[in-house]
């Protein structure tokens, strides 16, 4: 009796992600990755998205959850903060796509990329 | 419809022309190349090098943000995409010749020139422009005939932003933690010897009007043997009341200002080095003894008034205070340079719809919104203006079906001997400085003369 697969599909939850376009694109993820890690993987190729390549130095990577998920999450630490802090369009429920590590209470959430926005600040 | 079908069927590619290869450009060629992949995408740079500012403004121990790099080199290799580089666009070539080749052109070519300080004296010795002292450190090839002296003890950094903090960390973290970056080995030998002691941070206005972010300032506030002095008072009880208000459009501020009132006067036993942050203070003439090298400055003494915290109205108390110093950089802004008289400005922006001048006229990054905002921001400004280029280009392929881009201006780059440095070429020069650098333990070793860097690509 081999039971390879269901174990496999146990690790996968479903994520969906809306583009800066607000197109919606649906993906199967490993459990424990990152956000950018599941565009990466998927080869979504999001206009600058995880430009430092997940170092905590460029808030790209900007995403933003449901109310519902964003309240499971643990709390950022200080260098997410600094970095969300610089992020374009910041909202109550923003978070860096490389902080973000998925659960299983994740399953089928959905993430939204901020849309192109205008209005830059001081350095 | 029919006409315009067959039009879009079988008339040329979509050539579109890039001015500058820093972020801005790099990011508009990625979404434009992403969405349109057969369209041809001609950056041109005036160095024979790529990525602005991302060589020579980004701090050399911030080498997680030059990752961005990784990204422009994936663009760069697309079958559409060329590199020009040792080009300067207004002067090796109009924006008139390339508007006739292209069927759209995007500047992208940051911000260029930088403020003054317009007091009187500026012009002694060991007075530079952050644009200067980043340059030096940097190896930017424009910037290595300064003779900077670090052999004093103090100095002044005019300037409340993340370029001043940059500037003050390079003088107050221990030179050996450069010593594997990217740093240009001539500044890293001199700073090596440095003698300065003491900095001093000076802005004109209060705490909330920094410019700066927390992590910068901790950089330098979690450096051991440095102890940070502010003066309290300007913690006022409105101060106070604000920070502490939920608003996230100002939830990077009111950290700031709670980290600061945190780190500040913390008893240090071993004190190597001092960090003063000073406010309220304008800069108003430079002091000198021997008419030659700066020996301090004097500030206006500022106060701030009016019921609005976040911008308050400045206005000096007539008092002046003296602060003696031996070096002094001035990191107070970028300025557009104006890059064509008939390109229009408001508030030292461009003036555009989503990034497009006129149809067939783009622009984006520092070029366009000023110099504001980090990375984010300019990707950003990026991606929205690939967006109304690629929603004009079928029009402006219509009008223009004869455009052959690089074609077109082959005669007279030829005409006027350019040698074009070519991604090829830039990726020789590029091996040959990660190859310096390795010898000596460093990420890359910098050429610092445009002549040297044409040399290694032949
Ligand atoms: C000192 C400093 C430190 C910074 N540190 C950080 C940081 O740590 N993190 C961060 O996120 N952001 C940082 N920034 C901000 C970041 O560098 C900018 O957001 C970004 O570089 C702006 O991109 P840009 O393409 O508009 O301009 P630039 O990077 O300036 O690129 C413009 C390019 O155009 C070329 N060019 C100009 N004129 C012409 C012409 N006539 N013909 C041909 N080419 C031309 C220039 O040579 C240059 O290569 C820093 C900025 C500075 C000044
Ligand atoms: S990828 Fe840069 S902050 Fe997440």
């Amino acid at each position: 009796t081999f039971h390879t697969t269901p174990i496999v599909a146990k690790d996968k939850i479903t994520i969906n992600l809306i583009d800066r376009k607000g197109e919606k694109h649906t993906t199967s993820a490993n459990i424990d990755d990152t956000i950018l890690d599941v565009v990466l993987d998927n080869e979504l190729n999001f206009e600058s998205f995880g430009v430092c390549e997940g170092t905590v130095s460029c808030s790209t990577c900007h995403v933003i959850f449901e109310d519902g998920v964003y309240s499971l999450l643990e709390e950022p630490l200080m260098d997410e903060m600094d970095m969300l802090d610089l992020a374009c369009g910041l909202t109550e429920t923003s978070r860096l796509g490389c902080q973000v590590y998925l659960t299983k209470e994740m399953d089928n959430c959905t993430v939204t990329l901020p849309r192109e926005i205008t209005d830059a600040r001081d350095v | 419809h029919l006409n315009r079908s067959l039009i879009r069927r079988y008339s040329t590619d979509p050539q579109i022309c890039i001015v500058g290869s820093g972020p801005a450009g790099f990011g508009v060629a990625q979404s434009i190349l992403k969405h349109h992949p057969t369209a041809k995408v001609d950056m041109f740079e005036q160095s024979p090098v790529p990525y602005g500012l991302i060589r020579r403004g980004v701090s050399p121990d911030h080498q997680d943000v030059k990752n961005c790099i990784h990204g422009y080199e994936r663009t760069a290799v697309l079958p559409g995409f060329s590199f020009y580089g040792n080009i300067e666009v207004g002067s090796a070539l109009s924006l008139v010749e390339l508007q006739a080749a292209y069927h759209a052109v995007v500047l992208c070519t940051g911000a260029q020139e930088e403020r003054k300080l317009g007091i009187p004296r500026e012009n002694l010795r060991n007075i530079f422009t952050s644009l200067q002292f980043v340059g030096w450190y940097n190896g930017d090839t424009n910037h290595q005939d300064v003779n900077v002296d670090v052999g004093g003890r103090t100095a002044v950094i005019v300037g409340h932003g993340n370029v001043a903090l940059d500037c003050a960390r390079m003088l107050l973290k221990p030179t050996h933690m450069f010593k594997n970056t990217d740093i240009s080995s001539e500044a890293y030998n001199k700073l090596m010897k440095s003698e300065i002691k003491k900095v001093y941070l000076i802005g004109r206005r209060g705490p909330l009007q920094m410019a700066c972010t927390r992590k910068e300032l901790a950089e330098i506030t979690d450096l051991e043997g440095v102890v940070t002095q502010v003066d309290t008072n300007v913690f006022t009880p409105a101060v106070n009341q604000a920070i502490n208000n939920k608003d996230l459009k100002r939830r990077k501020q009111h950290r700031l200002v709670k980290y600061l009132m945190k780190v500040a006067n913390v008893e240090n036993k071993y004190i190597s080095k001092e960090f003063e942050i000073k406010y309220l203070r304008s800069p108003h003439s430079i002091t000198t003894n021997d008419d030659v090298t700066i020996a301090g400055i004097n500030f206006n003494i500022n106060k701030l008034e009016g019921d609005n915290v976040y911008e308050p109205l400045v206005t000096s108390s007539g008092e002046l205070e003296h602060i003696s110093c031996d070096l002094l950089i001035s990191c107070i802004g970028y300025t557009n340079k104006l890059f064509d008289p008939n390109i229009p400005y408001k508030g030292g922006k461009m003036v555009h719809d989503n990034g497009r001048i006129k149809p067939g006229l783009y622009a984006s990054g520092w070029c366009r919104d000023g110099p504001l905002g980090v990375l984010a921001d300019t990707s950003n400004s990026s991606t929205q203006t690939s967006t109304s280029v690629l929603n004009d280009i079928d029009d402006l392929i219509t009008n223009k079906p004869s455009c052959r881009g690089y074609k077109d201006i082959l005669p007279t780059l030829e005409e006027k001997n350019i040698d074009v440095i070519t991604w090829h070429r830039w990726q020789t020069i590029d091996e040959h400085e990660v190859n310096e650098g390795r010898k000596v333990g460093k990420v890359r070793e910098k050429l610092l003369s445009e002549e040297s860097m044409i040399e290694v690509s032949k």
